[in-house]
């Protein structure tokens, strides 16, 4: 057994947690630790030239790769300690958290859809985006059962932040539909890359609309082949536009 | 202005279902192929069919070097092989959230972590992983 895997076993051994020990056929494969506390359960694997993955165990993730990832014993102790104090499961990485809490609302991106009155590409759109608006988010929890609350945490103490949505919100820049060489891209000017690239004009026309509209509305420009602006439109927050 | 897409790698087709029913899905079809003669061939037959699941359903690009998640199933790769306590010839793999067995004759069982066993799927001499 590695130096490293030894001494989280120990200390959460110390600590009177349960420990199983999983080891591998060959000495650099992954090792697994199953962990239980507290009426909670983690898997921490390692391996030599990875370092620690935590997860909280899950029935469906077969083959899926840790939520989180610490170098040393030390950061992944200091994590299990926070997660067992405050009773909470491990956090995958922000491009995979919406997908997920999706999933445990049973909802499929094409039922969400139907709820925010949007197609299921921008649904798939927002999931994998690497920043939103607040609003924005506060929508998409709010479609799936769920409220949206913002805490700032400073050395153990927790505030929420009151978050009221603004109807006006919206993008900060116009959201262009181009002419592209595979097809028609969506590009919001100052954000690159494009956001998405789609066969058909009017396929990007479409999803550029409901990603306004989940952004809190703002200003459609759509461009023609030649890229000359061809019409420019206002799009809403809410299922209506106005041209 | 730059206009190459990240989405442009993703063939999702909008049609991105969740983990609960790709793993289903993966099941499924990992049951309807021929059965195995042997260890390598049903460990080939389960990567290939949870790659194609995956490529086909997921939405999430391949790339087996992610260490935390990205949304994506990966099959278990060799640093995941364990022997069986129950069998010495029989091979366990362990993922996240699982345990794979697969004899040598070609049979398939995986078990949840907890032991309940959720596949089983017998080699092609028709027995099972503990014959």
């Amino acid at each position: 057994m590695s130096k490293q895997v030894e001494d989280v076993v120990a200390s959460l051994t110390d600590k009177g947690w349960d420990v199983s020990v999983d080891q591998p056929k060959e000495s650099d494969g992954i090792w697994w630790l199953d962990v239980s506390a507290y009426g909670q359960s983690f898997c921490i694997a390692w391996k030599a030239a990875r370092g620690f993955g935590l997860s909280s165990p899950e029935p469906h993730a077969f083959g899926e790769g840790h939520d989180e990832s610490y170098e040393n014993p030390r950061d992944l102790l200091e994590r299990l300690d926070k997660l067992v104090a405050a009773d909470r499961r491990t956090v995958p990485p922000r491009a995979v958290v919406l997908s997920r809490l999706r999933e445990l609302a049973s909802l499929t991106q094409a039922q969400l859809a139907d709820r925010l009155n949007v197609q299921q590409a921008a649904i798939s759109k927002l999931e994998r985006r690497s920043d939103m608006h607040v609003s924005s988010l506060a929508r998409l929890v709010e479609a799936m059962g769920g409220r949206l609350q913002i805490l700032a945490e400073f050395d153990g103490d927790a505030f929420e932040i009151e978050f009221v949505p603004d109807s006006q919100e919206s993008f900060h820049h116009p959201c262009h539909v181009l002419p592209h060489e595979r097809g028609w891209a969506i590009q919001v000017v100052g954000r690159e890359p494009a956001i998405s690239v789609h066969e058909t004009q009017r396929e990007a026309i479409e999803v550029a609309r409901d990603l306004l509209k989940l952004n809190g509305g703002g200003a459609l420009i759509i461009h023609g082949r030649d890229g000359e602006i061809r019409k420019s439109s206002r799009v809403l927050a809410d299922a209506s536009s106005a041209v | 202005m730059s206009l190459v897409s990240p989405f442009e790698m993703i063939n999702v087709g909008w049609q991105v279902i969740s983990r609960k029913e790709r793993f289903a899905e993966f099941l499924r079809r990992s049951m309807a192929v021929e059965p195995a003669c042997d260890f390598d061939e049903a460990y080939s037959a389960l990567c290939q069919v949870l790659n194609d699941v995956e490529d086909d359903l997921s939405g999430v690009p391949y790339n087996p070097e992610s260490w935390r998640t990205d949304g994506r199933l990966y099959p278990p790769q060799r640093d995941a092989f364990r022997e069986s306590e129950k069998d010495a010839t029989v091979t366990r793999i362990r993922t996240r959230g699982h345990n794979v067995f697969i004899g040598p004759n070609g049979a398939i069982e995986i078990q949840v972590l907890g032991g309940e066993v959720i596949f089983e799927k017998p080699g092609e001499d028709g027995e099972g992983v503990w014959k």
